[in-house]
């Protein structure tokens, strides 16, 4: 554990270098074309199951087989459309809508996560979670944030325009950021500013008085029993000017300017290229990813499926440049390994890895990258690896009721278990290290998979 | 006497009389008719004993009831296990070097009855086995058929013999030494052990578990006709220890008083029995000199109230309840010991309790002016509900529970119990009113006979509500009937409880024995579980990370087993210085019944192929 924590602190001091797109920041629009297998590079497993572990949670060895029997373009639409879902998640969803409390309601998202029809979907929606950060613990109703995310699902790869103006209109984030207290004459700014800040322009792209006056497009957007209400009393009809534009503006209006500044096309495009490609573009780069988001009419999907096709996702630098989310880590060595888990107990020690679902810290949602990484949540990481892998004798098993085969299916279950988990092959001093303590033992291998430096990476 | 009058004597006998007098004496005397306990030293730890196994395993072999059990989903996933499968193989090969059913052999050896006891030897623990066998060819055989297997897989090749008396000692590599004493099987681990059953057999001694004084109680407080028993000293097991001090002020509250009857144990005992459907258990631990001469007993005195029975328990069963507890304690002399009987933690966190509940009495201290004042008997009660008022069922469906306490002065005592009550719901609604608008409760009083029934219900929006939620459980309700104060999560049932206690008469004669009782309705709990099938898969399914399907098949485990339920009863208290607990559950299974149509025996065990 010490050389691996030393190896692990190697890794964080020094991250992958802003990414460069063929040609010293360049050509930049050249490594958003289709990566073409065999002329760019190989298409192996080692090529798949990096685009497993981005779109969806961990690189299931069906989903990996799936990918190498098309072509990138095809394997990232066919995994990012939306399939009916699946009976399990059906019933799962309906009845914790109807009974579940706030760890029922997280455990019933991780059980979609790790059994639903639709992985890249529940992915995208845990993107947009972060990004429209909303918590529980002030909107203080479960039903409600279920709903959200069920928008998250259903709107989540579509115009980015209709996502919005469907957030604004959420009951949850109406009560997370005050919408009954902004009324005509004494607007609350809190949605505005986060519009602008956080959902739709980056800071340095609006001003003081476009919140003010945006906030007053806002006003009388209420919550009421539960639902949406547009009050009309408390709205403020009269003209504002947002953003240069004009008129008897109202919240609609508002998102429907914001989300034509062409700044937004960056800013969302450069923060889904940070959540699924790598943490730091250059200038250059989130100036093609604007272009590109914009020539997909601002879809998500559609954008996603071009990035994640493209010869700048499958460039060398790109390869395990992310820190592993908590939930990239535990749901997807879940995953990966095909073992089962209490979903209530895995939500758990995502939280103590950092991620509660349903309650992100703040507005701002969770810092991401080297954030996820210290001698707490790195704590909580190994033992959720123990766990996990059902490594006998330990109590932490217990408590994550996880139930995993070890591996008794698989002809040479050592040698598959380190292809799942490094298809691109440890370093042969790593592997043999991996290897000797684990003697054999399919889930002492595991669970030293799940605890390497090179595992907290993806 | 004439020659012709005396009596003919047949030649034959006299001929052959050293026969009739010579084989009587040939076995030894003392095989024929003894209780086990008779030989066996008195001075064990503890004994087990099991009487008529044998009969009862013929009987559920040819039952009914082993093919329900067989068939259901969790038994076909054991029967399935490879250590089963090894089992059985391991039985194969036996029978197959035997030529005789592992059955009989059970039967022949073990199958009537068995009594094992344990001590500390100078080498170590000693277990030693008796068994009484059907008869002395039946034993034999047994053991030569063991002895047969035993030899043919190369386990126990070494026997060593030796002569003790009448009796033939066989020991086996030094870990196994046994006698057979006509048709009764004396074994143990050690050889000495042995001896000592002998001298008991020949009289040489009369140290035996029959004489024991330390034991004797034990015939008195295990079931009659019990299938299993038990007792041990545990005075004499290494690192007994109770703990002295409990963290959960409940779990103190409900069990403390076994705690205190662990602690002061000189003698526990236990015994289960099987008859028709039901199950029986007993547990007695019977107090020594500790329970009445410590100072350290005083702190338990709040666990043995003195109580006057009033006869509303058996009103109660009436009602369609699905389960109540009873329970009696001298809640002010518990609260005055608490720093006593809890850790420090859980005693601190009484304290804001306190704070709490002396807010909600309006100012009254809780210690010294609300507890004193309640009476020793505090009833919980849950009872289905049946939501007339609402449009559908709520999703998921919990019972109403009620608290029923006693008041000593329910003349001055009720309205300020009232008062906290509307005390309580008024905080709830601010609460809720400041979060986001939440629905108020709503006080809707009623009349139920003479009695006053305040009862709190949420807005008539909610009971329009097409999928009502959890919160539509909840009517709040309160009601003082004679010295009786009834606080209930649903209306419905305190209007039950109130029609309960009305024309109850108050109790004036103590009965001196506080006793907690605790009664659970099959069919009831088989309704709710119902009801509320679609939570349980759900959860299940979260939990063990199952599909619907499997979930579905592990809940029906639940229903499988529950189906069978009449009711269970459970009751514990004080008599003497014997503290007890019974626990009855009756099921509409009948194994005798069913096995009246099957002969036992030779059918069971062609039964038992699996």
């Amino acid at each position: 554990m010490i050389r691996s924590a030393r190896r692990l602190s190697h890794a964080i001091r020094s991250p992958s270098a802003p990414q460069e797109e063929s040609g010293a920041g360049g050509d930049a629009d050249a490594g958003l074309e289709a990566y073409r297998p065999g002329v760019d590079g190989p298409w192996t497993r080692d090529e798949a199951s990096h685009l497993a572990r981005r779109m969806v949670f961990g690189a299931p060895s069906d989903l990996v087989a799936r990918i190498l029997s098309q072509t990138p373009s095809e394997a990232a639409a066919e995994i990012l459309a939306e399939k009916p879902e699946n009976e399990d998640i059906r019933f799962t969803s309906d009845i914790s809508r109807q009974v579940a409390g706030l760890d029922g309601a997280q455990a019933s998202w991780i059980y979609r996560m790790l059994r639903g029809s639709n992985p890249a979907r529940e992915k995208l929606a845990l993107f947009w979670h972060g990004h429209f950060a909303t918590s529980e613990r002030k909107v203080d109703n479960v039903r409600l944030m279920l709903r959200q995310v069920d928008l998250f699902r259903t709107k989540g790869a579509g115009a980015f325009e209709d996502l919005l103006a469907a957030v604004a209109r959420d009951p949850a984030m109406l009560i997370w950021l005050d919408g009954n207290s902004n009324r005509k004459g004494n607007p609350n700014e809190n949605f505005a500013r986060e519009l602008f800040e956080l959902f739709a322009l980056g800071i340095g792209h609006y001003t003081e008085v476009d919140i003010k006056e945006a906030a007053r497009a806002f006003t009388g957007w209420h919550v009421k029993a539960d639902e949406f209400w547009f009050n009309e009393r408390a709205h403020d009809a009269e003209p504002k000017r947002v953003l240069g534009r004009e008129g008897t503006l109202d919240g609609g209006d508002v998102i429907r300017i914001c989300v034509e500044e062409p700044a937004s096309a960056e800013f969302i495009a450069s923060k889904l290229y940070e959540f699924y490609v790598h943490p730091a573009p250059t200038k250059a780069l989130r100036t093609a990813l604007g272009k590109a988001f914009s020539a997909a009419s601002r879809r998500t999907g559609e954008f996603l499926v071009r990035l994640l096709s493209s010869r700048a996702f499958f460039s060398a630098r790109t390869r395990r440049a992310l820190v592993t989310t908590p939930a990239d880590f535990a749901v997807g060595s879940l995953a990966t390994l095909g073992a089962r888990a209490n979903a209530g107990a895995v939500a758990r020690s995502m939280a103590a890895m950092g991620q509660e679902l349903l309650a992100p810290p703040s507005v701002k949602g969770w810092e991401m990258g080297e954030a996820w990484l210290n001698s707490t949540t790195l704590l909580a990481r190994y033992r959720f690896a123990v766990s996990a892998a059902g490594v006998e004798g330990d109590k932490a098993e217990q408590d994550l009721g996880a139930r995993w085969d070890g591996g008794s299916q698989l002809t040479d279950p050592v040698a598959e278990i380190l292809a799942r988990f490094f298809p691109e092959r440890l370093s042969p001093d790593v592997e043999k290290a991996l290897r000797s303590s684990a003697s054999g033992d399919a889930r002492l291998l595991a669970a030293g998979c799940l605890q390497l430096p090179e595992h907290q990476f993806f | 006497m004439s020659p012709s009058s005396r009596p003919r004597i047949p030649c034959a006998v006299l001929l052959l009389w050293p026969l009739f007098v010579a084989v009587p004496i040939a076995v030894p005397t003392a095989a024929r008719s003894e209780s086990l306990d008779a030989w066996m030293p008195d001075d064990v730890i503890g004994y087990v004993r099991v009487s008529g196994l044998g009969a009862q395993v013929d009987r559920f072999l040819a039952s009914d009831l082993r093919k329900e059990l067989e068939s259901l989903p969790m038994a076909q996933e054991l029967l399935s296990h490879p250590n089963w499968k090894k089992f059985l193989k391991e039985v194969e090969n036996f029978e197959t070097s035997t030529g005789q059913s592992a059955l009989s052999v059970f039967r022949g050896l073990l199958g009537e009855e068995v009594l094992v006891g344990a001590r500390i030897g100078l080498g170590g623990p000693e277990v030693i086995l008796i068994a009484r066998a059907p008869g002395e060819k039946e034993l034999e055989k047994s053991l030569q058929l063991i002895k047969n297997a035993a030899e043919q897989r190369g386990v126990f090749a070494e026997y060593k013999s030796r002569q003790r008396g009448d009796w033939t000692v066989e020991s086996v590599q030094d870990k196994l030494a046994h006698v057979r004493i006509g048709s009764v099987w004396a074994a143990s681990n050690s050889s000495a052990a042995i001896d000592r059953v002998l001298d008991l057999v020949e009289g040489k001694s009369t140290s035996s578990l029959q004489n024991a004084a330390a034991f004797s109680r034990a015939r008195q407080d295990t079931l009659k006709d019990a299938l299993i028993s038990a007792a041990v000293r545990p005075q004499f097991i290494p690192n007994y220890a109770i703990p002295e001090k409990v963290d959960n002020p409940l779990g103190s509250l409900i069990a403390g008083a076994w705690t205190a009857a662990l602690d002061a144990a000189d003698l526990l005992c236990a015994s289960a029995r099987v008859s028709g459907g039901d199950l029986e258990v007993k547990l007695a631990s019977v107090l020594g000199k500790k329970a009445d001469d410590q100072k350290d007993w005083k702190k338990y005195a709040g666990f043995f109230p003195e109580v006057f029975p009033d006869g509303f328990k058996e009103r109660l069963e009436k009602k369609g309840v699905l389960a109540y507890t009873q329970v009696q304690r001298n809640l002010a002399k518990w609260w005055e010991r608490r720093e006593d009987l809890l850790t420090s933690k859980a005693a601190g966190g009484l304290i804001e309790f306190s704070n709490v509940m002396s807010i909600v009495f309006g100012g009254r201290n809780f210690q010294d002016e609300v507890l004193p004042d309640l009476g020793p008997t505090v009833t919980i009660v849950a009872r289905n509900q049946e939501y007339k008022s609402l449009a559908a069922r709520p999703q998921p469906a919990i019972p109403g529970f009620a608290g029923i306490f006693q008041l000593k002065n329910a003349k001055d005592s009720s309205e300020g119990i009232v008062a906290a009550f509307y005390t309580l719901v008024g905080i709830i609604n601010a609460d809720r009113a400041q979060k986001k608008g939440g629905m108020s409760m709503i006080p809707r009083p009623k009349k139920v006979g003479d009695v006053d029934l305040h009862t709190v219900s949420f807005g008539s929006a909610m009971t329009k509500d097409s999928r009502p939620g959890l919160l539509h459980n909840f009517t709040p309700s309160l009601a003082v009937v004679g010295s009786k104060v009834i606080i209930s999560s649903s209306e419905e049932l305190a209007q039950v409880i109130v029609e309960a206690l009305q024309g109850l008469e108050e109790p004036t004669k103590a009965s001196g024995a506080a006793r907690d009782s605790l009664a659970v309705d099959g069919a009831a709990l088989r309704s709710i579980l119902k009801t509320n099938r679609d939570v349980l898969v759900e959860d299940n399914m979260l939990k063990r990370g199952h599909s619907k399907v499997e979930a579905e098949q592990e809940i029906g485990l639940l229903f499988d087993a529950l189906q069978h339920l009449r009711d269970l009863r459970l009751e514990s208290g004080r008599k003497g210085n014997v503290m007890e607990l019974e626990l009855k559950v009756s099921t509409d299974l009948d194994t005798k019944a069913a096995s009246q149509s099957a002969p036992a025996g030779a059918k069971a065990e062609k039964a038992v192929k699996l």
